[in-house]
């Protein structure tokens, strides 16, 4: 009897090592590339959800992002806009072919773009598009009623992308993703992972590894234990605690890229206290943005002063930062009334003291962490603050209801990578009033004006100096507090060569990428 | 008899699920936010939903009606198997549990069997040998065992099992490696308790008068616990195991969201963050589905394995 059990005991001991030990053969594969991030798309349809298809290279658009956020070509070769600005000529890629074979024309593309004009209406609805056109095979022309210069930056979206009429089934949904990219879509377990393999007809540079197996972790610690076992060679959005213990480590690469996101809040300026320039003002002095960076993001970030970081083109850099100064701030709260009349340590303007809440969300780990800070910060001028940390949702509902007085909020800028989308979602006062993530309920005439000036405006400088002007009067008009700007980090094992992060995050850039 | 149960238990099976939709249905009204609004949200790609869709959608998913009325409604569709769809993965919410029970299931019968095979042994060992070594081992794990958070444990166990030894993968799904770290994490908890109570019901079945009688009968010690003293001596526990099935399911919520497995658990966290409400009502529905019938089973063991169960209902 004794020995049965010991024979059951050995055998169950090497069914379990067994079992692991198989894995560990495919670890050995080295064509096959484990990446893990936290994003997953909501759908199969690249026009419904097109962010992490596009970063994958499963599917591609007429024109792509370099890595200084310029628009470059991609599908299409060049292109080139009539003397009205309304007619857009592009002109594609020959002899591109999508995976099932299907050779890539206009008339496909044209198909493409209908489609994801109606899927993703919220993003390409500010085109004002009129119609498209296919002189022949390689031209696309699209007709706009008023002058539009950064159509080409909108046709960047991953939600444009080009997809075979394979694809689709018969009421015209997305079964199978058949793109042009550099890897072929395989198979989707949502919420779990998403295999993609070489394609070795690209019409670019052919990919170096054989399969790409991403996988979708939205735990940061998690991700961190799977680069730890080699399960994975790159983990993607790193904290800075968890990325720090790397930096020493030789069998591991840390790497940093500052991207198109700000951290900032965005003021209520619909009601008291924040109908005040002055009050705003006032917090934006009585912020301490290098304590921030430095406590909070152990130095992973760079204090912000305008809305674009000032590595991109459109960032104004002449403007001066709102210093940490608690003096000015409690000199502007005297100004615009608010005084601690009955000695508690808080200010108060005609009986009611200056409590306000502070609403954010926990999806952004940092975010929480920032908005204590501030919360202390703002003790310091009198000024009580209420936190509440929500999800991602129900902040947003309550920011939609007006219910803050204080947004805290990650904010992606070039998404669609020209200053037009994020002016009108956040600055001009037909996104502030019903959208957006910025300036709530605020409204300026001369900002509508300059916004609406350069979005009919083909001069690239001249638009650049009207979104300059912009920026230089939302920082003194104050209805948002920029505070820093992101430093992606992502870790990977040193025997990956080529990996760059994007500054606009829309590639992953896996073709280039090699496993040594 | 047994039909009388079945059925007697059933009757009781519908009142809790009649109770906990209820509830459920409750919180899931009170939660912040609005279900149309944050719909919109995510199938338009818009911050704010145009004022007129929302309504019309307001009106579909009967949230303009009073409470009752959406309840009846929502139950009604339910007791027709319709469990709506995700508004994120337009799928049905059928298919998405579909999908993700089964990980679960496995995760938690797995967990199961890891707390049987070392909790059972080990309360056995501390109650033969009373204020030993091994009852000492047997109280020091139960009390660090439940002391532990699960994300410790899990953490723990990473560490030690995927990275320290290399042997199994850290996260993620594939063959049975995937699930040992996992479970093991969930069982630890059960362990504690289950081998307390096997330790407890061994020491009271040792001093039972028909142990006595075959000690007596000059029977050996080995003989007496393995024929006469364990059948009996394991009734509490495999009671009390049956009854945690349904706790262990609740436990993969945690663990499933840190090891990557697309269960219910992870479902679940998920549908909560994006306040995908059908998937959210249909996950806690199938939670308690799965809570209800297993007492269900227990019971029937019990019926069937103790003899005064079996004689109190005849």
């Amino acid at each position: 009897m004794k020995r049965k059990e010991g024979i059951l005991f050995i055998l169950l001991v090497l069914v379990v090592l067994g079992a692991g030990c198989t894995d560990k053969e495919q670890k050995g594969d080295n064509q096959t590339l484990s990446i893990s991030g936290q994003w997953s798309p909501t759908s199969i349809d690249p026009h419904i959800s097109g962010t992490v298809p596009q970063r994958l290279g499963y599917v591609e658009t007429l024109v792509g992002v370099d890595y200084e956020g310029k628009i470059i070509p991609n599908l299409a070769n060049s292109w080139e806009v009539s003397n009205d600005g309304k007619k857009w000529t592009f002109k594609l890629r020959e002899g591109v072919l999508f995976h099932d074979g299907t050779p890539f024309t206009a008339e496909i593309m044209k198909k493409s773009l209908e489609r994801s004009f109606i899927q993703s209406a919220s993003t390409f609805g500010k085109i004002p598009v009129t119609s498209i056109e296919v002189p022949d095979d390689l031209t696309l022309v699209i007709n706009l009623n008023s002058t539009f210069p950064a159509l080409p930056a909108y046709l960047s979206k991953g939600e444009s992308a080009a997809l075979a009429p394979g694809s689709y089934d018969a009421s015209g949904n997305v079964t199978k993703p058949i793109g042009t990219g550099p890897f072929i879509f395989e198979s989707w377990k949502p919420e779990e992972e998403i295999v993609i393999v070489k394609n070795p007809n690209y019409w670019g540079h052919v990919a170096s590894v054989d399969k790409v197996v991403y996988r979708i972790i939205p735990e940061v610690l998690t991700r961190k234990m799977l680069l730890d076992s080699k399960d994975i060679q790159i983990a993607m959005i790193l904290s800075p605690d968890v990325a720090d213990k790397y930096t020493e480590k030789a069998d591991y690469t840390v790497l940093e890229q500052p991207i198109a996101r700000v951290r900032m809040i965005a003021f209520n300026t619909e009601k008291e206290p924040f109908n005040d320039k002055k009050v705003r003002q006032a917090v934006n002095y009585a912020i301490d943005r290098e304590a921030i960076v430095n406590s909070v993001l152990s130095g992973y970030g760079t204090t912000a002063s305008g809305l674009f970081p000032p590595q991109f083109y459109w960032a104004n850099k002449d403007i001066a930062p709102y210093t940490y100064d608690v003096d000015k701030a409690k000199t502007l709260l005297d100004e615009a009334g608010w005084t601690d009349s009955d000695g508690d340590g808080t200010r108060d303007k005609n009986g009611k003291p200056m409590k306000i809440t502070l609403v954010t969300y926990s999806e952004r780990a940092e975010l929480p962490s920032i908005a204590e800070v501030i919360q202390q910060q703002l003790k310091k001028v009198g000024i009580e603050t209420e936190l509440k940390v929500l999800n991602t949702d129900a902040a947003n509902t309550q920011r939609n209801k007006g219910d803050f007085d204080i947004y805290l909020v990650g904010r992606g800028l070039f998404f669609v990578p020209d200053p037009d989308e994020i002016m009108m979602t956040d600055y001009h006062s037909s996104g502030t009033s019903i959208d957006g993530w910025g300036a709530y309920r605020w409204h300026n005439d001369t900002v509508d004006q300059l916004i609406e000036q350069a979005r009919t405006t083909s001069d690239e400088a001249a638009r650049k100096k009207l979104y300059d002007e912009v920026q230089a009067i939302v920082v003194e008009e104050a209805p948002v507090a920029y505070l820093n700007y992101y430093v992606n980090i992502d870790v990977t094992t040193s025997n990956i060569k080529g990996y760059r992060l994007h500054p606009t995050e829309c590639s992953f850039d896996l073709q280039n990428v090699s496993i040594s | 008899m047994i039909r009388r149960i079945i059925l007697n238990r059933l009757f009781q099976m519908i009142q809790v699920m009649v109770g906990i939709s209820l509830i459920t249905f409750t919180v899931i009204s009170l939660s912040p936010g609005d279900p149309a609004e944050i719909t919109l949200r995510a199938t338009l790609g818009t911050e704010s939903p145009p004022k007129e869709a929302v309504a019309i959608l307001h009106k579909e998913m009967g949230l303009d009606d009073p409470w009752y009325v959406s309840y009846l409604k929502w139950i009604s569709r339910v007791v027709h198997g319709d469990l709506g769809y995700s508004y994120q993965t337009k799928r049905s919410t059928l298919e998405e549990i579909r999908y993700a029970l089964p990980t679960t299931f496995y995760l938690a019968s797995l967990s199961m069997l890891f707390s049987a095979i070392i909790a059972i042994p080990l309360g056995i060992a501390a109650a033969l040998r009373q204020n030993g070594p091994v009852d000492h081992l047997c109280r020091l794990t139960s009390i660090v065992c439940l002391s532990s958070p699960e994300y410790f444990i899990a953490i723990v166990f990473m560490l030690i099992g995927g990275i320290h030894l290399g042997i199994f993968p850290v996260a993620g799904t594939g063959g049975i490696e995937y699930f040992i770290l996992p479970s093991l994490t969930l069982s630890v908890g059960l362990i504690a308790i289950t081998a307390r109570i096997m330790r407890t019901s061994m020491i009271e079945t040792l001093e039972q008068d028909y142990i006595r009688t075959a000690r007596a009968k000059g029977l050996n010690r080995r003989k007496i616990i393995q024929r006469h003293a364990l059948k009996n001596a394991l009734l509490p526990v495999i009671i009390y195991m049956g009854t945690q099935f349904g706790w262990i399911f609740g436990g993969a919520v945690t663990i499933e969201s840190i090891f990557a497995l697309p269960g219910l658990g992870r479902l679940l966290v998920n549908s909560v963050s994006s306040m995908d409400i059908m998937v959210m009502q249909g996950c806690m529905l199938t939670f308690a589905v799965i809570v209800v019938l297993i007492n269900l089973f227990v019971d029937l063991v019990q019926f069937y394995l103790d003899p005064s169960v079996r004689a109190q209902g005849e």
